[in-house]
């Protein structure tokens, strides 16, 4: 995985250039967020997260989070790139087991089965960065290509991260309509696998429908996404969610999420707040509506 | 924080917007709603007028075959705004505008579609605030920010 930093670290920094060259504006958000998840009964997961995140740029788009995670884990869960997840018939694993999975085979510590304790600590961060691909500005198509990596910065002893890289490539579009837009995406991710279980890698996508509404005060916007099969026998998970934020700044938004299937978390719910530190006024006045 | 009070922060926040956006001192939109009417037809004329501070300003004749408006002719934005956002109008073109009607003066366009380029614009706020500067630089930014950056809370969707 070590081999693979470099690799990294160059495609991040020329990422980065090209941001700086378009000098364009800057965005900084706090997000809280809470979420639950059951499993269908077959272990829980709960997590609280406080993240800050940064974005620049505007047809290059870069973006750097790192989240405060406080978890709890209830039976086997792991948490990856695609948030938490249930191990399912390879969390009943031990450690005498060839390719078990319930154990680092480093020091033997029992990874993935939470007790139910709550764990704090920082997560992963993640680095992504967006490039327009056609479209944009006044025109009513948008095609964007994007890359994005979470690096291994949680505690994976705690259970706040698989101590691995993920990483993920995509596409991601939008056409506006008179008074609503529709947007989606689609992109393949790359899970770093831990010693002690094999992840599956796996193609996400998404849909949905935005409008503004109350005096083009707030926008609203309502999607269903999904993703493949994180670990094998756990089935393919998904989500539901609306969104609803400010379009004045600095800004404000409020997502709930409802999950799709046993994978999937139960119930996820988000409150972001955002300005721009150099003055500048992305929002809906940057709009082309 | 728990599950109930992330939930009631959610839906007083929703609440507060609400209430503000229904508080009659503070609500202009019924107004607003009365005052904007949308009209589709095909540009017969585009003009540059002289206008404050030394700028050019376009409007379109719109010929309006399923109104009685018959031609109405319709305020822009300056020259160079167009220009800069790449918002191009020639005769012939289909078009439609939303414009604020009861206004002294030409109509303004509040936001507009030019079918036959599949370009749009938003060109003012619902208050008829020009989205430019008194230089006449576009000071509506240059794209739309959400879908660009994806996301949803695993990375993916609305939400970043």
């Amino acid at each position: 995985m070590l081999r693979r930093v470099p690799l990294l670290t160059v495609a991040l920094a020329l990422a980065l250039g090209g941001v700086l060259r378009a000098g364009v504006s800057d965005e900084l958000s706090f997000v809280a967020g809470y979420s639950t998840a059951d499993y269908g009964a077959n272990g829980e997961a709960d997590t609280r997260s406080f993240t800050l995140r940064y974005v620049r740029g505007s047809a290059v788009r870069f973006r750097a989070e790192l989240p405060m995670l406080q978890v709890r884990n209830v039976g086997a869960v792991i948490r990856t790139g695609h948030g938490p997840s249930p191990l399912g018939q390879q969390g009943q694993g031990s450690s005498s087991e060839p390719g078990g999975s319930g154990t680092d085979g480093r020091d033997g510590a029992t990874v993935g089965s939470g007790t139910g304790d709550w764990e704090t600590g920082a997560g992963d961060l993640r680095l992504a960065a967006t490039r327009s691909l056609a479209g944009g500005g006044a025109k009513l198509f948008r095609v964007d290509v994007g890359a994005q990596v979470k690096a291994p910065t949680a505690d994976e002893e705690k259970g706040l991260g698989t101590g691995e890289w993920d990483m993920r490539a995509g596409v991601s579009g939008e056409y506006r309509f008179w008074s609503v837009s529709a947007f989606g995406g689609a992109g393949w991710n790359r899970l770093g696998d831990p010693s002690w279980i094999d992840l599956n890698d796996g193609l996400d996508a998404y849909f949905g429908l935005e409008g503004v509404v109350l005096a083009e005060r707030v926008t609203v916007a309502g999607w269903i996404d999904g993703y493949e099969e994180v670990v094998d026998g756990v089935g393919a998970a998904g989500a539901v969610g609306l969104e609803v934020r400010g379009n004045r700044r600095p800004g404000w938004r409020g997502a709930v999420t409802v999950g799709l299937g046993d994978a999937a978390e139960n119930l996820r719910v988000m409150f972001g707040y955002s300005f721009s530190p150099g003055g500048a006024s992305p929002g809906y006045r940057g709009m082309l509506r | 924080m728990n599950l109930r009070s992330a939930v009631a922060g959610v839906l007083l926040t929703l609440a507060a917007t609400s209430w503000n956006a229904a508080n009659p001192v503070n609500d202009e939109r019924p107004a607003l709603r009365a005052a904007l009417r949308t009209v589709t037809g095909s540009i017969v004329a585009v003009s540059n007028h002289p206008a404050e501070g030394g700028l050019q300003v376009v409007t379109v004749a719109l010929e309006t075959p399923n109104s009685d408006a018959g031609i109405v002719e319709v305020l822009l934005a300056p020259r160079q705004v167009l220009d800069e956002i790449e918002f191009t109008v020639e005769e012939g073109d289909a078009f439609r505008v939303r414009i604020f009607v009861g206004d002294e003066g030409p109509l303004k366009a509040h936001k507009a579609m030019n079918l036959t380029r599949g370009t749009m614009v938003r060109f003012r706020t619902l208050h008829g605030i020009p989205l430019w500067d008194s230089k006449g630089d576009w000071a509506g930014g240059g794209c739309r920010h959400r879908a660009v950056q994806g996301g949803g809370p695993r990375g993916r969707g609305p939400g970043r």
